[in-house]
């Protein structure tokens, strides 16, 4: 299947989670936020999201400056 | 809480604005704002409500003003090396506009203090710099379903919600950990765009106008020069807000 990550469309295998694509681009971090087709996907759904054919991911990194 | 002659003139522009006018600016008038740190947005956001006529303005923080500040900080200036940052920005800000209360608040945003700052509020603006003490004034706002303008910096990024307890996810729900300061990177226009969002969207609540940036997280990347819009929603389990209904 092609997922669109950070605006490149790539090849997965099927049933990739959220947590799966975080650990292949080593994203973790506590400021990160993931967005999946426009809609924000709660840290605890990460595992549980599972991405399809078409999806549009976007990894965004908190801002907590001021 | 009528206007003067002398308001009508100075705030003649944003009396033009549709469905503002003279009920709006009376309004702003009665509204009391706090606004949490007094850096690079907080000077900024200050600014613009003094500006505006927002009657009562709460400033607080707890720390001093250093040659590092300057490049974004804007009421801080190189004659306030030292000063208290509450102090060296009420200064200005009552130069700015004599007719609006600016209150100093020299104290740090912790979970004692943090319940009474909140009470007799009308919005809370987070210009915090890191997020554990986000999450403190966070924890206050839900509590006393006070409405949270949320927006933070990073070099040429940015971000902005509009928290409305019970009615939009809450700071916790986005962010589930506690903890994420460092020192950060920050070109001095970025929290200017920030900060302009927040007032816009302070002086939206307070007057009943516009659409609010309510369950969206607007990012802002002035690298790129993109602004994108992402649907928030509530977690059900947020330890925070999830009782709220």
């Amino acid at each position: 299947m092609r997922v669109t990550v950070d605006g490149f469309p790539e090849d997965f295998p099927a049933g990739l989670t959220i947590a799966d694509l975080v650990d292949i681009r080593k994203a973790d971090d506590t400021t990160l936020i993931t967005e999946v087709n426009h809609r924000f996907i709660h840290k605890k759904d990460y595992g549980l999201t599972v991405l399809v054919d078409g999806d549009q991911v976007e990894f965004i990194y908190a801002a907590f400056g001021g | 809480m009528s206007l003067t002659t002398e308001e009508r003139n100075r705030y003649d522009r944003q009396l033009m604005l549709d469905g503002f006018g003279e009920p709006g600016q009376e309004r702003l008038k009665a509204s009391r704002v706090l606004v949490a740190g007094v850096g690079g947005l907080g000077t900024v956001a200050a600014q613009y409500l003094a500006a505006a006529g927002v009657g009562r303005i709460v400033l607080v923080d707890y720390d001093v003003v250093v040659m590092s500040n300057l490049n974004r900080q804007i009421l801080h200036w190189e004659s306030d090396l030292g000063r208290k940052k509450t102090d060296s920005a009420a200064e200005k800000l009552s130069q700015l506009n004599s007719t609006v209360t600016v209150i100093p608040r020299y104290l740090k945003i912790d979970d004692e203090i943090t319940d009474s700052l909140v009470t007799e509020i009308d919005v809370v603006i987070d210009a915090l710099d890191n997020l554990e003490a986000r999450q403190i004034l966070n924890r206050s706002c839900v509590k006393h379903r006070v409405p949270f303008i949320f927006g933070g910096v990073n070099g040429f990024k940015g971000m902005v919600t509009t928290i409305l307890p019970g009615r939009t996810p809450c700071l916790a729900c986005l962010f589930p950990n506690r903890t994420g300061s460092r020192k950060l990177p920050v070109l001095g226009a970025t929290p200017g765009v920030i900060a302009g969002l927040q007032v816009t969207e302070t002086i939206k609540y307070l007057t009943g106008n516009g659409r609010l940036l309510a369950n969206r997280l607007l990012s802002y990347d002035g690298e790129i020069m993109r602004f994108k819009d992402t649907s928030v929603s509530r977690n059900p389990e947020c330890p925070v807000c999830s009782s709220l209904d």
